[in-house]
């Protein structure tokens, strides 16, 4: 069953779409959330909230790849809950690393509500992967978006840890660079 | 702005940006360019390596000047008549003192075979002249002969070093080192003839390797300036260069080529005889007085029994002996005499 007729089967609100769409893509989402949370219990939680969310969101949303979808939802969802643990408990895991690492990028002061358009924000962050080679977007992505480990990112891309971390530091004053020509101020 | 909130920006990129990077492995590109330009670095290393060092070896190992002796002195001709030495005995150790004038490939030349000085005369065989003094070299003649034509000497094997008539009823045969064996020694002796008397000895330099010598030889000594004479001396396995005329000296330039054909030194045994030389260019005259001729035999034959033929050298300038081959001390030039100390290149003998 590809992604539009599952996606027809939620716009048919048949209960069918969620059993295919967890055969389809519960272990990539289950991928992503692992990496975030590091606890499959967490992660198996998290992902079954993701079948729901997407019952929640089809329709009246369409998305264009089903994929991409349902691992944003996983992805949120486990962000949210990282949050809530380490909130809790703090220190530890990729979420923490990669959030410091993105520290670099960021003021971390407060911003005047509406002072920071997402969607234009949104935009110069696609237009700076857009500019990436692709092999160091993958890299990037793999890094902030799916939250992998620089181990797992070395062994992923055949890189020394060394090279991978070089990489991203580099990777991230670029996009501090281009953020800032874009006019933010972070 | 907060890191997370850009964290959670991130997270809304570009869905296919995502995807791409969620399903595809991306491995390093593979650098062809580097890998070529690496191997080409590298086949230019192992290729220049063996240049650089054959290069490095070759300027270790070049002399930089060919030594060259000068003969001088004045009435060299009759010391020499008077201090020629007796011809080998059949069955005495070789003299190549007496060798030096022997015969080449068939080739008399005048004084050799039997006492120094005796009258000669003309022998013929097949259709030959030889120049003998008695019937025994004749003898040896022929056996030079059948073993010329027995073993195909005029095709310079690359055994063969040379051959000549080295006196009474006596035949040498020079084999190149390395290829002296007991069948070769029999094939020879056999190729001979029956009751040939053959004296063997082991040479550096085949015929075929110095009659090679003799053109590049010739091309190096262009512009010398001197009256040339060049022939390979088989009894002193060596390409004999006699230089007639001018101060008894010879230009770096003609040295250094020597020696670069000759990188040991032994091969082309350089002479000069100062002097001048007459309009017809066949005289010697000058300080040298009676300069001795050649003491070796140059490629050419001494054909002409009738023609008054030159005594072979054995000393010059007052008794100084000349060497030959084997008999050389270790620090005297090969084949040549040394006058006044073993000359020195870019020194005192030059």
């Amino acid at each position: 069953m590809d992604d539009n007729e599952i996606i027809e089967l939620f716009f048919a609100r048949d209960e069918g779409a969620i059993q295919a769409v967890q055969e389809r893509y519960g272990a990539y989402c289950a991928a992503v959330a692992q990496n975030i949370l590091d606890d499959r219990g967490a992660a198996e939680e998290c992902v079954n909230d993701t079948w729901l969310r997407c019952w929640q969101s089809i329709p009246p949303q369409r998305p264009r790849s089903l994929k991409s979808f349902a691992g944003r939802i996983a992805r949120n969802l486990a962000l949210s809950a990282r949050r809530e643990s380490t909130a809790q408990k703090r220190g530890g895991g990729q979420v923490q690393l990669a959030l410091e690492e993105l520290g670099e990028v960021v003021s971390g002061g407060e911003t005047p509500e509406g002072a920071l358009d997402r969607a234009a924000l949104l935009a110069a962050l696609d237009g700076f992967l857009a500019l990436l080679p692709e092999r160091h977007r993958c890299l990037f992505l793999r890094r902030y978006w799916y939250l992998d480990s620089v181990e797992a990112l070395a062994g992923r891309f055949s890189m020394s840890r060394t090279q991978v971390t070089t990489t991203l530091h580099r990777l991230r004053g670029k996009l501090r660079v281009h953020l800032q020509q874009e006019g933010f101020e972070l | 702005m907060k890191d997370h909130e850009l964290l959670d920006l991130i997270g809304q990129v570009d869905e296919d940006y995502v995807l791409a990077a969620g399903d595809n492995v991306v491995r390093p590109r593979f650098r062809w360019k580097t890998l070529a330009a690496s191997a080409a670095c590298a086949a230019l290393v192992l290729a220049a390596w063996p240049m650089a060092a054959m290069e490095a070896g070759k300027k270790d190992a070049a002399p930089g000047l060919h030594a060259y002796v000068v003969m001088e002195g004045a009435g060299g001709a009759q010391e020499r008549s008077e201090a020629a030495p007796k011809a080998p005995a059949e069955g005495a150790a070789p003299d190549y003192a007496a060798d030096g004038d022997a015969p080449v490939l068939g080739a008399a030349v005048p004084g050799d075979g039997g006492e120094m000085g005796k009258e000669n005369t003309a022998g013929d065989v097949d259709g030959e002249r030889y120049w003998s003094g008695e019937l025994p070299v004749q003898e040896a003649a022929l056996w030079y002969d059948a073993l010329l034509h027995s073993m195909r000497l005029e095709d310079c094997p690359q055994w063969y070093g040379g051959a000549w008539i080295a006196g009474d009823r006596l035949l040498a045969v020079a084999v190149v080192d390395g290829f002296r064996t007991p069948e070769l020694e029999t094939q020879l002796q056999e190729a001979a003839g029956e009751g040939a008397v053959l004296r063997l000895s082991t040479v550096k330099y085949s015929m075929e390797f110095l009659n090679g010598l003799m053109e590049p030889a010739g091309r190096a000594l262009e512009g010398v300036g001197l009256s040339c004479s060049i022939g390979v001396d088989v009894a002193a396995n060596c390409l004999g260069v006699d230089l007639y005329g001018g101060s008894g000296t010879v230009s770096d330039e003609v040295l250094v080529r020597l020696a670069h054909l000759d990188p040991d030194g032994d091969a082309i045994r350089v002479r000069v005889f100062p002097g001048t030389i007459s309009d017809a260019g066949e005289a010697v005259k000058g300080p040298a007085g009676d300069v001795p001729l050649a003491t070796s035999v140059p490629a050419g034959r001494w054909e002409d029994p009738g023609e008054e033929a030159p005594s072979p050298a054995d000393t010059v300038d007052g008794g100084d002996k000349l060497y030959y081959g084997e008999d050389a001390p270790a620090d005297a030039v090969p084949g040549g005499a040394y006058v006044g100390g073993l000359p020195k290149a870019g020194e005192e003998g030059r």
